[in-house]
């Protein structure tokens, strides 16, 4: 049996910077299983954007105004000792990243050069190539003693009477279902945004698996409602189309070649902030002022009056790449077709003590996009993504460690009888014959969620949606699989898939419905208001079985108290 | 609307073949849609890898029509060309083949270790002392590789036996022109690498194909200059 010492699953900045931090020990046996190479991560393909205080740009930029400034992008609803902590160790975690050999963009000075992004009371945004954090940790990576097993996918998180023993894992390149025994585990398998499917700008394979495997083995799942749209991805592709072409004057358009932000946001139009486009955007489609139909249902936005230069060479130029390469449109001639986006997932796996990573299973940690500390409370702010995954990617890490290596080695019954479960279970789907193709439960997940847990929710919706998914997740049991070969068997690793994903957004809606306010991300049009007296809280969803239970846990505030009701749409 | 042909390479474990999928043109719909549609609604066997299907990871490399992209940011044109309307699409060249499009990316990490010039160094060998903006832009430029390939697929050199991967040599040239790095680290880095310098026949179809823009014959021709500099003094 492959045993670890120390066990990382996944590959992307969180996972990679834990297994570093992890294999300072020399005694330590550490492994990281990915299910793509850790290059194709989310982090490999951001918009490389990071946020830490180093006054290059403003002198009066404090640890201070960036947790503010975190906390109310968050309605309050963050941590503020985690956040505090994060703050603080974020310049650090990029000053790493740089010497790592993270390119980043400088100023004239020679200083990494800062800019101001939405939400922030200062220059303090760091850019760099939107790869380049992955790939600098990965050259790390490289001289770790760190065995690393890329394409290698968790189906489950063995835990009995509350001790870990390892996963069950599906290897893609032996073709074999395999136990991995570990003394301790960090679960870095990034965020659920794929479960609105083709909605969403995240990669194909954020779909939340390390999140369904920790509800499953009884470990809850944090604040799952909160999701972050973006206003502008192409319709067709979700491929991302960033801020800066409503930054520079782009206009929205409906069907009736109306600015429709004129109803909403008189004032700053399409500067508007991403939760208020996104909602307006919604509404336009809802009353039949979009184009298209179903989830192809869509605005547009309209560059054509804007300074060619910007598009060629300037400011806009990805923007121009991409609306060429993706929906074949020269934003010069033509208005792109775009809607809003799932980009990316505030919830996650519960962790108990931000010091450590710690879930309630002792020996079980989790860092990322995966984790919900919570740094992000109801929404993030762009740039607080990436430093959070380096920042707690090493604390888990050497969390992990250390307590892996006061950890007995356990011999291991319960991976074996996981272990049979998985076979059998591998046997049964290849043999059987689905009375409905597995990518249309997938797709009816994401139209059910798009549309009654999506950018705006109400009580009957919701209740909608948690039938439909009842109803999905009982099909799912009905399905198999066509491909009957061992060896990369993509048709298995998305059979998994599709269950996690069902199974987080039962969560998600749960946690939804349960939210009779607005905060954040979470709009509900039946409670257009925040409600600090009741929901000032976190939402802690377990799972026993097909049970789950819901319950709320305070906020630290240490520092800051809410302002109020905020004004939302 | 009129059909088209899709020829894929398949391959597992026991047998490897060419298989044909009939379809009804689309146009502009990139590979990776094509590639999707197959597998979702005629045979879900078939394996490829996508992940940000944005033309930014670097993990959709393929062949079509013999010539290496990216499936995500390639549109499937209709080849009129061609008397039956036929594409194909195969693997990269210069890889392990994990599964059908899938390229085994564990072993290649195992030979990065093995092959890559500059990993005998420490690391944190970039310290944070700044840099000028000029130099930085030049290094922007060569870390834009995103280890995507394709550039292995292209070359014609690598099925040798005794070249390294030409991106490779992309990363030695961007860390050479680190003025962060010392110059017994520089050299180190160069001695690295020399051996394998005149291999490469200057072709440069591993720059004419990069999507990137990179050209790693030009960073091979840097570096056998910095070389020779080195020798000289
Ligand atoms: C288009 C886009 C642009 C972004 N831009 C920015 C930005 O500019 N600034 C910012 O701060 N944030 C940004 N973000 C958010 C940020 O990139 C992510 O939150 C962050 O990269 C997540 O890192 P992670 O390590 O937690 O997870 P990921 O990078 O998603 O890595 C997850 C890893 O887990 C593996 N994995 C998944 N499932 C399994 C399984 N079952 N078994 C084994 N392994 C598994 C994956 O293969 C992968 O290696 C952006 C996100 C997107 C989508
Ligand atoms: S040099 Fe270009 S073609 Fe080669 S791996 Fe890098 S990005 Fe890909
Ligand atoms: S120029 Fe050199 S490295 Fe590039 S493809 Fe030709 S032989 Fe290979
Ligand atoms: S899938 Fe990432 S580059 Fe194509």
């Amino acid at each position: 049996m492959i045993s670890f010492d120390v066990l990382i699953v996944g590959g992307g900045g969180a996972g990679m910077r834990a297994a570093l931090e992890a294999s300072k020990h020399s005694n330590l046996k550490v492994g990281i299983i990915s299910k793509t190479s850790p290059l194709r991560s989310t982090t490999g393909c951001t918009g490389g954007g990071l946020n830490a205080v180093f006054n290059n740009s403003d002198d009066t930029d404090s640890f201070e105004k960036h947790a503010y400034d975190t906390i109310t992008g968050g309605s309050f609803l963050g941590d503020q000792d985690a956040i505090d902590f994060f703050v603080k160790h974020s310049p650090d975690a990029i000053t790493e990243l740089a010497e790592f050999g993270a390119p980043f963009f400088l100023d004239s000075s020679g200083k990494i050069s800062q800019r101001q992004g939405p939400g922030s009371s200062a220059p303090r945004t760091c850019w760099t190539l939107g790869h380049a954090t992955a790939h600098a940790l990965y050259d790390q990576l490289l001289y770790a003693n760190v065995t690393e097993l890329s394409m290698c996918n968790i189906l489950e998180l063995v835990v009995t009477d509350s001790a870990v023993h390892g996963v069950i894992a599906y290897d893609s390149l032996t073709g074999k279902l395999i136990p991995i025994a570990a003394k301790s585990i960090v679960i870095a398998t990034g965020g659920y945004g794929r479960v609105y499917w083709s909605r969403t700008t995240t990669p194909l394979g954020c779909t939340g698996d390390g999140v369904a495997v920790c509800l499953n083995a009884g470990i809850p799942v944090k604040d799952p409602e909160f999701i972050q749209f973006h206003p502008s991805a192409l319709v067709d592709s979700g491929v991302l189309i960033s801020d800066a072409p409503r930054t520079e004057g782009a206009y929205l358009l409906n069907n009736r070649n109306e600015r429709f932000m004129k109803n909403y946001a008189p004032e700053q139009m399409e500067k508007a902030t991403r939760d208020l486009v996104a909602i307006a955007i919604e509404k336009e489609i809802e009353a039949g002022r979009g184009l298209g139909h179903e989830l192809n249902s869509h605005v547009l936005l309209d560059l054509r009056h804007l300074d060619k230069n910007l598009l060629h060479g300037g400011r806009l130029s990805q923007t121009d790449y991409t609306a060429k390469t993706f929906a074949l449109v020269d934003p010069l001639q033509s208005p792109l077709p775009i809607r809003p986006s799932c980009h990316f997932t505030m919830g996650g796996i519960d962790i108990v003590d931000y010091h450590t990573c710690a879930t309630i299973i002792p020996g079980v940690f989790a860092a990322g996009e995966c984790a919900c500390l919570s740094i992000h409370g109801a929404n993030r702010l762009g740039g607080n993504a990436l430093p959070e995954v380096v920042v707690f990617g090493k604390v888990a890490g050497a969390a992990a460690a250390l307590f892996a290596l006061t950890a007995p080695q356990q011999y291991d019954f319960a991976l074996d009888s996981a272990l049979q479960k998985w076979q059998e279970k591998f046997k049964y789907i290849s043999n059987k014959k689905s009375s409905i193709p597995l990518p249309e439960i997938r797709d009816r997940l994401a139209q059910t969620l798009w549309h009654n847990v999506g950018v705006i929710r109400d009580e009957q919706r919701l209740n909608k949606a948690i039938v439909e998914i009842d109803i999905l997740q009982d099909r799912y049991t009905q399905t198999g699989i066509a491909d009957t070969n061992h060896i990369g068997n993509t048709d298995f690793i998305h059979y998994a898939e599709i269950g996690n994903m069902l199974t987080i957004a039962k969560a998600l809606t749960i946690g939804a419905l349960n939210r009779r306010e607005t905060r954040g991300s979470h709009f509900r049009s039946d409670y257009c208001n925040n409600d600090d007296t009741s929901f000032l809280k976190h939402t802690i969803i377990t799972k026993e079985d097909n049970r789950y239970n819901i319950s709320y846990r305070p906020v630290t505030m240490t520092k800051y108290l809410p302002v109020g009701v905020e004004k939302y749409v | 609307m009129s059909d088209i042909i899709i020829k894929v390479s398949r391959r597992n474990s026991e047998t490897s073949f060419i298989q044909e999928y009939r379809l009804t043109y689309q146009p502009a719909k990139t590979v990776f849609w094509w590639l999707t549609k197959i597998k979702e609604e005629i045979d879900s066997s078939l394996a490829f890898e996508c992940s940000c299907r944005s033309g930014l990871c670097g993990a959709c490399g393929i062949k079509l029509n013999g010539h290496s992209v990216l499936a995500c940011t390639t549109t499937l044109k209709l080849p009129q060309s061609s008397p039956n309307r036929t594409c194909t699409i195969e693997p990269l060249n210069g890889f392990p083949i994990l599964r059908d499009l899938i390229i085994d990316w564990r072993s290649i990490t195992d030979s990065l270790k093995i092959k890559s010039p500059w990993l005998s160094q420490q690391p944190n060998m970039l310290n944070t002392s700044i840099q000028s903006k000029e130099e930085s832009a030049h290094i922007h430029s060569l870390a834009a590789c995103m280890m995507c390939g394709i550039c292995v697929s292209e070359c014609p050199i690598i099925s040798q036996g005794h070249f390294i991967e030409p991106f490779i040599f992309v990363k030695a040239y961007r860390l050479i022109s680190d003025s962060r790095i010392n110059n017994q680290q520089r050299q180190q880095i160069l001695q690295n690498v020399q051996p394998y310098l005149a291999y490469c026949i200057q072709c440069g179809r591993c720059g004419n194909a990069c999507p990137k823009g990179i050209s790693p014959a030009a960073a091979i021709t840097c570096l056998q200059q910095a070389v020779n500099s080195f020798q000289q003094s």
